[in-house]
């Protein structure tokens, strides 16, 4: 009995040891509370842990585009060859009319791709062309943003919507690094997002995206993402001084499997050139993945204290009825 | 008389032979008719003796010791027994090697880039070729009806 002041109040031991003098039943319920809340909280520093250590490298043998910007001539062949494949319907303007370049487009729901005119600062009469398109991240900011499910990354390397499990939240098109998911505003009935599938049908059927089987100037190569980086390190290699050291979306948030090479800095083509080269979800991973165990960890810890701090006040109370009551019997 | 008949003969003979040989040694295609990608457009009409008489030799446009190519066989349908004609006259087609693009070997670029990237070489910038896409029908491809 000496030993006890020396224990702090809110120690739940504490409340154990005086418990067992009155009854057995609470013991035993602020034991498993207790037990609970200590292997809760022990659990939060592995959780999250586990889950920033998992890095996911990638499907291997995944396809992807290479996009030589330096061979790119605006012809837009592939956004006929896109518009026909995906059963697009018509362009408000012909893909042989060169007016599209006089704003910057990006992609709608009428259309997956779009193809940019930017001035060159090497050589003015030679306009610099870059087609923008989803480029189906290895970790898409868009599929961990979907609360649905509604975006899978296939072994091919696509970014898969499915627009059965959609409910319309959007969430995805803020998410994406690119701005690229559309929406169907205008469809009232069934709308969904609309976004380039990296021509996910053609690509099991053994075939290259539209786009690239299209490309007349080889600015745009379908095949292995690993085969070409490889290819893309070889053109900056073999070429000097004609391309820019850089392979965006080798790196940039965790890589891509749609990758460019460009004879001026990325920046200055319109591409964002300030995101990390980890996925995006890596920046909101740690906070997200605690969340749960805090939601169920911290009420057990905290209740479990507080139902041991009013347990042993119940007893004080109690035991100062009873000196009371002594006091008035004598 | 019969001498003389002889040495005309023979003047007529060599006259013969050297306008074979001299017939062989510039026995390049004239006009070419690609027509790879005429299900969207017309065939190109191409004319080779007109590009020999403008480019720096052979090189501007085929793989001719630029390192792209490991041995002369690899164009060249080479016969040692008859070796100068066999250079001359044997030319592998360019799809044997640019064929229908693979996609388990992205590195070989598909007939229709293989020529589009030599033709941009040279004519992107002229009209609006290259710049515009009204370009491509400017110079090389007839629309079809």
């Amino acid at each position: 009995m000496d030993k006890k002041p020396l224990k702090p109040k809110s120690d739940p031991a504490a409340g154990e040891a005086k418990a067992g003098e009155t009854g057995f039943t609470m013991n035993r319920r602020i034991f498993l509370g207790t037990v609970g809340a200590i292997s809760g909280a022990v659990l939060v520093p592995g959780v999250r842990k586990a889950f920033a250590s998992t890095e996911f490298e990638g499907y291997p043998n995944s396809f992807g585009v290479l996009t030589d910007l330096t061979a790119c001539v605006g012809c837009r062949s592939c956004e006929k060859a896109c518009n026909e494949a995906n059963e697009l319907p018509e362009p408000d303007r012909p893909f042989d009319d060169g007016s599209v370049f006089q704003e910057m487009r990006a992609p709608t729901p009428k259309a997956y791709t779009v193809v940019n005119r930017y001035e060159n600062p090497r050589d003015p009469d030679k306009p610099i062309f870059r087609k923008v398109q989803c480029n189906h991240c290895k970790e898409p900011a868009c599929l961990t943003s979907c609360p649905i499910h509604a975006y899978t990354k296939t072994p091919e390397g696509a970014v898969e919507y499915n627009p059965d499990l959609c409910f319309g939240c959007r969430y995805c098109m803020t998410a994406c690094p690119f701005n690229v998911p559309a929406y169907d505003y205008w469809s009232a009935l069934e709308p969904r997002i609309r976004k380039c599938t990296m021509c996910l049908p053609r690509i099991r059927e053994g075939k290259a995206t539209a786009c690239a089987e299209a490309c007349p100037t080889g600015a745009l190569t379908f095949g292995k993402r690993e085969e070409l980086l490889t290819i893309a390190r070889k053109r900056i290699a073999d070429n000097p001084g004609k391309y820019v050291d850089h392979i965006y979306g080798e790196k940039e948030v965790g890589g891509t499997n749609w990758i460019y090479i460009a004879g001026v800095p990325f920046d200055q083509l319109g591409f964002p050139t300030n995101l990390p080269n980890r996925p995006l979800i890596e920046e909101t991973k740690g906070f997200l993945s605690a969340v749960p165990v805090v939601l169920t960890a911290w009420p057990a810890l905290f209740g479990t204290i507080y139902a041991a701090l009013r347990h042993r006040d119940g007893l004080d109370e109690e035991k100062k009825d009873a000196e009371k009551h002594e006091e008035v019997k004598k | 008389m019969k001498a003389k008949t002889v040495s005309i003969l023979t003047f007529g003979l060599c006259v013969l032979f050297a306008a074979y040989l001299s017939a062989e040694g510039t026995s390049q295609p004239g006009l070419r008719v690609l027509g790879s990608l005429s299900d969207k457009y017309e065939a190109v009409t191409f004319d080779h003796a007109k590009h020999v008489q403008m480019s720096d030799g052979c090189v501007a446009c085929h793989h001719h010791g630029n390192g792209n190519t490991s041995s002369c066989q690899e164009c060249h349908g080479l016969n040692p027994s008859v070796f100068r004609n066999s250079v001359i006259n044997s030319f592998m087609p360019c799809s044997n090697c640019h064929g229908a693009f693979d996609r388990e070997n992205a590195a070989m670029p598909g007939l229709k880039v293989a020529y589009h990237v030599k033709c941009f070489a040279c004519h992107r910038g002229m009209g609006n070729v290259g710049t515009d896409p009204r370009g491509c029908a400017e110079l090389c491809h007839v629309k079809k009806k």
